[in-house]
């Protein structure tokens, strides 16, 4: 556990080689892989942003697709030109860009006053309606999804340098369309999330806010402001969301409602707890697992005996991979506290093991 | 006038059944301090053993199979995987229950397939008329069989051993257990009870007018979390109180939805939910759980 942190400690040679192969996979990787690792990317930033209301301020939110779907649409909306069947505002795509996330982070903070008051259980079902609210807009005002055609999402393109297909670049010969410039993109603002969250958590708010998860009243007794915390989170968390909102529109290039619904608020939850719950990287690690998990099964179904084509009403890739997670998150809580996180920190040579989990409360007395 | 009639009658069988199936949350929720997200899981199991055992031994027996699958699915999630977890945490617990939810509901949907399975209930789609008022003759059985259910869960509470022992472990779990109380015991009959219970709504649920027994039905419990919640989780009369409401208001909701214009359209979906978000923000812990006091 104490290796030295210098300059060049084990950990930080692993996270810059990491850093480079990811660096330069596009080159090798063709577009099944790479719309991949762009989703997995995006998951892992909407991951980190969770972590933060739940492992950290101890929050549950279900929420969370609505607000990745919030800043998704709000990006198509404001980038897209207008049409008959639905809305558009055409903005330049780099400001939709902003405009998506910060729509995200306004949905955020008008509902954030629901997380400073409401508690605990209270706010997953309070979450649980706002999916459900969410769902009802998408489906009932055509001209925001696009009714049963769904929404093409426009490419981006940034200070006129275009970040789709229509002017790949080329680089020692090879062409670089949207995927690989959405690769490098997805990377950029995971990076940027990552590093954010790590100073949120060891910093001051971090401090206070797992104050408040282990003791309300020990908190404000040191003079920190619980609904103000529990409410910033809850902000924090649906930017991180409008940014990954952004991102995974962009990765799947057309969206329906049903891709924004209940089920994915689950799978970030499940991505959180496998990857241990409260750290920043466990939830990148639970995220690229979770998101990863039944594409990959799916692209070899046919090699895979166990695995039968989708609607055939066998085990197909996409309910498999819900028995692995599910069945990883159960052992995960029931045993193995800490997740992906346990296995990452020796790896790397932590400085500092893992977040402070709550001690095991002791087992009641029980008479016979 | 007639369709104020018929949407007091509907919301009230509603409200019954959705009151039946808070009942159960608050049940658990009482016994283990858990959200019980895994009650879709509970009613889907249940309502489907139920199908395909009525299709071989008739009716009453798919009632009885069905109801006694959604209390052992119940206990095995109590005992089998809460209570061998490691933390305690009920937040962390709570998310367990969505995990075994989401596995158990992914089965019985991959089963189900894309078809309907019908219940085969000897009622069927018969229609009752009192006065102005038609209903679903069904409905009017769930009114009263969901009565009768409330009315033997409250003696229960109240008058028995079980009940006393519930309620004392809820209060203070050591000095119960100090006192003789088997905790254990408490806690895994509490489940068994919320899983029956919740698939006895489901049963009515899945009845005409609706088809028949699909994997949606897992996301009907949703919709009676509100009802728990608006009444305050601990609560037992609030979660009576808070079915009967969310039921009238989804009744009512469907009845005017039409008449509201365009952006009303399939309100009624969504009305339990925003009747909740409204409540929680004017009583963050529901209408009928006290105010909570804690000492340092």
């Amino acid at each position: 556990m104490s290796s030295p942190v210098g300059p060049l400690s084990r950990g930080r040679i692993l996270v810059a080689s990491l850093l480079v192969v990811l660096l330069i996979a596009p080159y090798y990787l063709d577009g099944f892989w790479l719309q991949l690792g762009a989703l997995a990317m995006a998951a892992g930033v909407a991951a980190i942003g969770l972590t933060l209301l739940v492992g950290v301020a101890g929050q549950i939110s279900l929420a969370h697709a609505a607000f990745v779907g919030l800043g998704a649409y709000g990006y198509i909306v404001l980038a897209s030109e207008p049409s008959d069947l639905a809305w558009g505002l055409g903005w330049p795509p780099a400001l939709a860009a902003v405009g998506g996330i910060g729509l995200a982070a306004l949905g955020g903070l008008v509902l954030s006053p629901l997380s400073g008051r409401v508690n605990g259980l209270y706010l997953a079902v309070v979450t649980i309606g706002l999916v459900f609210i969410w769902q009802h807009v998408l489906q009932e005002v055509g001209g925001l999804s696009g009714g049963y055609v769904g929404r093409s999402v426009p490419e981006l393109e940034i200070f006129g340098i275009n970040l789709g297909d229509t002017e790949p670049w080329i680089i020692a010969q090879v062409p670089f369309g949207a995927a690989e410039k959405l690769w490098w993109m997805a990377l950029l603002v995971l990076v940027i999330a990552y590093v954010t969250a790590r100073n949120v958590v060891r910093g001051r708010p971090g401090i206070a806010l797992a104050m408040v998860k282990e003791s309300e009243i020990g908190a404000s007794a040191l003079g920190i402001d619980v609904r103000r915390g529990r409410a910033g989170a809850f902000f924090l968390a649906a930017l991180y969301a409008g940014a990954a909102g952004v991102l995974v529109a962009l990765a799947t290039q057309f969206v329906t409602p049903q891709g924004f619904g209940f089920q994915l608020s689950t799978d970030y939850l499940v991505m959180i707890i496998i990857g241990g719950l409260g750290s920043v990287r466990g939830a990148v690690a639970g995220a690229v697992f979770v998101t990863a998990l039944p594409r990959v099964l799916g692209q070899y179904a046919d090699q895979l005996p166990f695995l039968s084509a989708v609607g055939e009403g066998g085990i197909d890739a996409n309910v498999m991979s819900v028995f692995v997670y599910c069945a990883l998150l159960i052992v995960v809580i029931m045993f193995a506290r800490g997740g992906f996180d346990r296995v990452l920190g020796p790896l790397v040579g932590s400085p500092r093991p893992r977040m402070p989990a709550p001690e095991p409360q002791p087992v009641l007395a029980e008479v016979s | 006038m007639d369709s104020l009639l018929n949407a007091l009658a509907s919301g009230l069988s509603l409200g019954a059944l959705y009151a039946v199936m808070a009942l159960g949350f608050v049940v658990i929720y009482r016994a283990t301090g858990v959200l019980n997200f895994a009650h879709g899981a509970f009613l889907l199991v249940g309502v489907y053993v139920a199908s395909i055992v009525s299709e071989k031994h008739g009716y009453p027996a798919g009632v009885l199979a069905g109801l006694l699958a959604g209390a052992v699915v119940a206990v095995i999630a109590e005992t089998v995987f809460l209570r061998h977890s490691r933390t305690q945490d009920h937040v962390t617990l709570t998310i367990l229950t969505l995990g075994l939810n989401l596995l158990v509901v992914t089965e019985v949907s991959r089963r189900i397939g894309t078809e309907t399975l019908p219940l085969r209930d000897p009622v069927g789609n018969e229609v009752v008329q009192l006065g102005a008022i038609t209903m679903p003759t069904v409905r009017l059985i769930a009114l009263v069989v969901a009565m009768v259910a409330i009315a033997a869960f409250l003696l229960l509470f109240r008058y028995t051993n079980w009940g006393l022992s519930m309620r004392v472990s809820n209060q203070d779990g050591e000095v119960a257990a100090l006192m003789g109380v088997r905790l254990s015991v408490v806690s895994w009959t509490s489940w068994a009870i919320g899983g029956a219970l919740a698939v006895l709504s489901g049963l009515f649920l899945a009845s005409f007018p609706t088809p028949g027994v699909t994997p949606a039905l897992a996301d009907t419990a949703f919709r009676a979390f509100p009802a728990a919640v608006i009444g305050g989780l601990g609560s037992v009369g609030g979660a009576l109180v808070g079915g009967v409401m969310l039921g009238m208001v989804e009744a009512f909701a469907a009845t005017y939805e039409g008449s509201l214009g365009s952006w009303a359209h399939n309100l009624s979906g969504i009305s339990a939910w925003v009747l909740l978000l409204v409540v929680l923000l004017l009583r963050p812990q529901g209408l009928f759980s006290a105010r909570q006091v804690q000492r340092v």
